[in-house]
């Protein structure tokens, strides 16, 4: 899985060095770039006296990718333009034949700068402004059809991204947010040409109150990248994962991803959190968004973990433990647990016995086997085992599982009580 | 042949017009308003917030519901008597009921959902056949969170429905599932039950052929699809005559509001954020000529009580206007 950030507004295309700057220091390889952020095709379509400005733009923007790879980092993704919906705009139906127009030279104009940049990924958003329902699929085909004919090399891939339809301000699903429809277009566009995959837009599915795992779980090995950012779940935005309370389905997005086991693009695609930032503390955004990447890289492959090893102990005899048992327990079983609760030891907990840690000292093949914290002391108890010399130390979530146990080991215990005292 | 719009009937929810103690005043009202239909909520009956102030973390048993479904099915029938007798008089048709829910509770011990499935359930269908009234919704259970998996999630629903199917043949009900949603967080809504109109079609048409009867339909809630962001005219077609009946209202695309229809706006421009106009030529592209029911109770909390009259009247106004367009739609 790799991961990228998008480097849209940040990376300044007038003056580069220190967006770039940003990016490189909190550690990230890849980097998604657009042009959308500087001028979109409305803009470009509105106001064509400013022609000589935009081709500006479009000159910079062609340098600051030779900048960016200048210092050591891959764009992975270069997104084409496209005119981007926002409340209070409508005037884009009017311009839309220009605009669709526009779209398919300025998608042509990306791939060419994109296969000679050596970016792997052209993400283009379907066409869907001044086109009835019912001719969006016919319309969109043939757009991709003759994107596609204008690439050269076989291993570039389009990314094609769910879209969500703005009406008098309030955001529904759009072309391609639903999975029939999305694995039935995918699939007529990858008959002709393979290069086709799905990109899935997290805001905007969310703003159309999408449920992420079932989306994800139709379309599969289709999915190929992941444009990760949060939002109210009102308005797409691009702001930083977990940065709006819970106002995103992160279970429903981490376990439809593993169970795919995605294992293509992720995109930081928070530019509108990274611009919010003072410059002066904007580095540290990029490295939360950097961790942030990481933790949802772990999340989705959790699994990746426990394959490693021939097998599996764990560490904890509570809550975490049952859960990995329950969701795990039958593909990646476990040898036994240990806790620092004497009192535990020799009791069977769900079907495995719980040990005293000084028995991982004791283990038949060592170096095969994986010893998984179970407890969310991972610092503390990481610390015991590295000082007993233990190795193999992974960490172990609960945080998005597949199932959940409503009926938690304390909860009769915690009932009872309130009968008792009441 | 009559034209759709002098087919299409309008209905408005009981709840927080009818008065059990006095029945005939509020169908009396329902019918001067300018409706011709009533959904009749025996949800009104068990209040979900009830259920659901004991789930999560405390385990609810039997002992902490004390229902108005304990009652008998003839204690029931005597206690809606009145109801059947005044709503006839008036004028008034029961073409839908509501079904308690939930109708099954994450985290509350066996009895409590024995008791909802085997009790409360088969006893509002008792209700509902008693009315007259052909048609029920009802909730399918929220678990995908629990399962990881809608279809598990539907599994379980249907099961539930099965075991209701025979009383619903026998007394020509028809269950209709509805378009929910459910919480992805604090106020974060996603598609919940009934969201996918090719799944929701698929499952109707099995469980019909199954027992050789329309035994189950669809009720499109415009609420929940605009909470939802469903394209409301694709999944009208899509589901086409399986919608049989309707829960209309608005909301602001936040909240589940059951606000009167073309409230709410989210621009300077003041155009409706709810997709009426797909609304409408969806329902014409199916020629549906059912009840436009209008599910809009919390209204009459958020006006004062000189304007209830005035309201209920506005609502079936809307009702007359969306039937004209749609009739007007199928003609084009």
């Amino acid at each position: 899985m790799r991961i990228a950030v998008t480097g849209n507004g940040c990376v300044d295309i007038m003056h580069p060095a220190q967006g770039i700057g940003f990016i490189k220091k909190a550690g990230f390889e890849y980097v998604s770039v657009s042009e959308n952020a500087y001028a979109d095709l409305r803009e470009r379509v509105k106001y064509p006296g400013k022609s000589a400005y935009f081709d500006e733009i479009d000159k910079r923007f062609v340098s600051s990718v030779s900048d960016i790879k200048a210092e050591g980092i891959e764009p992975l993704v270069m997104e084409s333009p496209s005119a981007v919906q926002r409340r209070d705009v409508h005037d884009t139906a009017d311009l839309a034949e220009h605009i669709n127009d526009m779209s398919l030279k300025a998608a042509k104009k990306t791939v060419k700068l994109a296969e000679g940049s050596n970016c792997g990924y052209i993400l283009v958003r379907p066409l869907w402004d001044g086109i009835s329902r019912d001719k969006l699929r016919e319309k969109n085909l043939e757009y991709y059809k003759k994107i596609a004919s204008a690439c050269t090399k076989p291993e570039t891939v389009i990314l094609i991204p769910n879209t969500a339809r703005l009406l008098n301000g309030h955001w529904m699903r759009g072309f391609l947010t639903e999975e029939r429809e999305s694995v039935s277009f995918l699939d007529e566009l990858c008959a002709f040409d393979d290069r086709f995959r799905y990109c899935l837009d997290v805001s905007a599915a969310s703003v159309c109150g999408k449920d992420f795992r079932e989306l994800l779980v139709t379309l599969g090995g289709r999915v190929e990248a992941v444009l990760l950012a949060d939002c109210d779940g009102n308005d797409i935005k691009r702001l930083l994962p977990f940065s709006c309370g819970q106002a995103t389905d992160w279970l429903g997005l981490i376990r439809g991803l593993r169970e795919i086991s995605f294992d293509g693009v992720l995109v930081m695609d928070c530019a509108d959190g990274s611009n919010a930032f003072p410059l002066i503390i904007r580095q540290k955004f990029f490295e939360m968004a950097r961790e942030t990447a990481e933790y949802f890289k772990w999340q989705i492959g959790l699994e990746t973990a426990m394959k490693k090893y021939d097998h599996i102990v764990l560490f904890g005899a509570g809550n975490m433990c049952r859960n990995y048992i329950k969701n795990f327990g039958e593909k990646y079983p476990p040898i036994f647990t240990c806790d620092n609760n004497k009192k535990l030891w020799g009791n069977d907990f769900e079907g495995i016995i719980v040990h005293s840690p000084e028995d991982l000292l004791k283990l038949d093949d060592p170096d095969h086997t994986g010893i998984f914290i179970c407890n969310m002391y991972y610092t503390e108890i990481r610390k015991q085992l590295e000082d007993m010399g233990i190795k193999n130390i992974e960490y172990f979530s609960d945080e998005f599982l597949s199932l959940y146990n409503y009926d938690r080991l304390d909860m009769i215990e915690r009932s009872l009580g309130e009968k008792n005292a009441g | 042949m009559k034209r759709m719009q002098d087919r299409i009937r309008i209905g408005v929810q009981n709840i927080n017009i009818i008065d059990d103690a006095d029945p005939l005043t509020g169908f009396k009202r329902i019918k001067a308003c300018g409706f011709d239909c009533c959904d009749f909520g025996l949800n009104k009956y068990l209040i979900n917030k009830d259920l659901y102030s004991y789930a999560g973390g405390k385990c609810i048993t039997k002992d902490d519901i004390h229902s108005f479904y304990d009652k008998t099915e003839e204690e029931l029938e005597n206690y809606f008597f009145t109801h059947r007798e005044v709503a006839a008089r008036s004028g008034i048709t029961i073409n839908q009921c509501h079904m308690p829910y939930p109708v099954f509770v994450p985290g509350a011990d066996r009895a409590v959902n024995e008791y909802l499935a085997e009790n409360v359930a088969v006893k509002s269908m008792h209700v509902a056949a008693f009315l007259g009234c052909p048609n029920i919704v009802i909730h399918g259970f929220k678990l995908a969170m629990y399962t990881g998996c809608e279809q598990t999630e539907w599994d379980a629903t249907e099961k539930f429905l099965d075991s209701l199917a025979p009383y619903a043949i026998d007394h020509g009900i028809t269950m209709c599932i509805e378009n929910l949603y459910t919480s992805a967080g604090p106020g974060h809504i996603v598609g919940g039950p009934g969201c996918d109109a090719y799944k929701a079609a698929e499952r109707i048409d099995r469980m019909n052929e199954r027992y050789g009867a329309e035994v189950m339909g669809f009720c499109l809630d415009t609420g929940h699809a605009n909470l939802t962001g469903l394209d409301i005219e694709s999944f009208i077609n899509t589901l086409g005559k399986r919608i049989k009946v309707l829960h209309i209202h608005d909301n602001d695309g936040v909240s589940d509001l059951h606000q009167v229809p073309f409230t709410f706006t989210k621009e300077r421009y003041g155009l409706p954020g709810l997709d009426w106009e797909g609304f409408i030529r969806g329902m014409a592209s199916i020629s549906f000529d059912g009840v436009l029911s209008f599910e809009t109770a919390p209204v009459l909390k958020s006006f004062p009580s000189e304007l209830h009259d005035d309201v209920l009247r506005l609502i079936a106004a809307e009702g007359r206007y969306l039937s004209k367009r749609i009739d007007e739609e199928s003609c084009i």
